[in-house]
């Protein structure tokens, strides 16, 4: 596993290769220090990611957790075998969760968001 | 209705120590394994998933001298069925069955995911270790 943030219109976690029981705890490291700087937008970019565990998955439920009702999960993937496991294991019900088809559809969606909220 | 067909292979295993390290090509062996037996990608996916769950559970619980423990994965076919056993050398730590998705922590996920993806999952406990015992039929596929 590969992670880099980049700072866009939200953070961006860039996630390339694996993630899994052994990769998690670093992943973890990194969306903790985002929450904690006070950011309640992230966008999860796994459109180079090709594999997730259920250590991965918990990484994301307990961000969806720490995020709360105010935040939002932003998932970027057009693999179908991670989609389908979102599903199966529950993440995609959370109603701060989105899914996207590209980091581009992603970004123009959080523009809107934080752009009513400066209005 | 077109039958995939398996091409039956010898047992193949790969034993290696219980290192985290070595959790991506456990996973990898299991793949290739399954993918030899002209399974589709979709159902290679849940099998590598599959059993890179139960070695992960197996390094975290089955594991009780770190390193100096060994895992083992074995793959064969058996007549429509692909079995995967993965052997550790200590105690599982979580009963079958499980089936809210909501209340359960990662591993008890890890778990889930398994009875999902797999179509039998059975754990044998003994005095020397667990293990654990997939199966996954092949699938008819449509003309």
């Amino acid at each position: 596993m590969r992670v880099e943030v980049t700072q866009e219109v939200v953070p961006v976690i860039r996630i390339s290769g694996e993630v899994d029981f052994f990769d998690a705890p670093e992943l973890q490291e990194n969306i903790d220090e985002l929450i904690s700087k006070g950011n309640k937008y992230l966008l999860f970019d796994f459109s180079h990611a090709d594999y997730i565990d259920s250590c991965g998955i918990e990484v994301l439920i307990s961000t969806l957790r720490k995020l709360t009702k105010l935040g939002r999960l932003g998932f970027v993937s057009s693999n179908n075998d991670i989609i389908r496991l979102l599903e199966l294991v529950g993440v995609s019900r959370y109603s701060t969760f989105s899914l996207f088809p590209s980091k581009t559809k992603a970004l123009e969606n959080f523009e809107r968001i934080v752009g009513n909220e400066r209005c | 209705m077109n039958a995939v067909k398996a091409e039956c292979f010898k047992k193949q295993e790969y034993k290696f120590s219980a290192s985290t390290g070595n959790l991506s090509g456990a996973r990898k062996f299991a793949a290739k394994a399954a993918a030899g037996c002209n399974f589709t990608d979709q159902d290679i996916f849940d099998i590598k998933l599959a059993v890179g769950e139960a070695v992960a559970n197996a390094l975290e619980h089955g594991s009780p001298r770190g390193e100096a423990n060994e895992i083992s994965v074995r793959c064969h076919c058996h007549g429509d069925k692909f079995i995967v056993e993965v052997k550790d050398q200590g105690k599982f730590k979580k009963k079958l069955p499980l089936n809210d998705a909501e209340d359960v922590n990662f591993r008890g996920r890890g778990i889930l995911i398994m009875l999902a993806l797999m179509d039998k999952v059975s754990i044998d406990e003994s005095k020397d270790g667990t293990t654990v015992y997939m199966q996954k039929k092949f699938r008819s596929e449509p003309e």
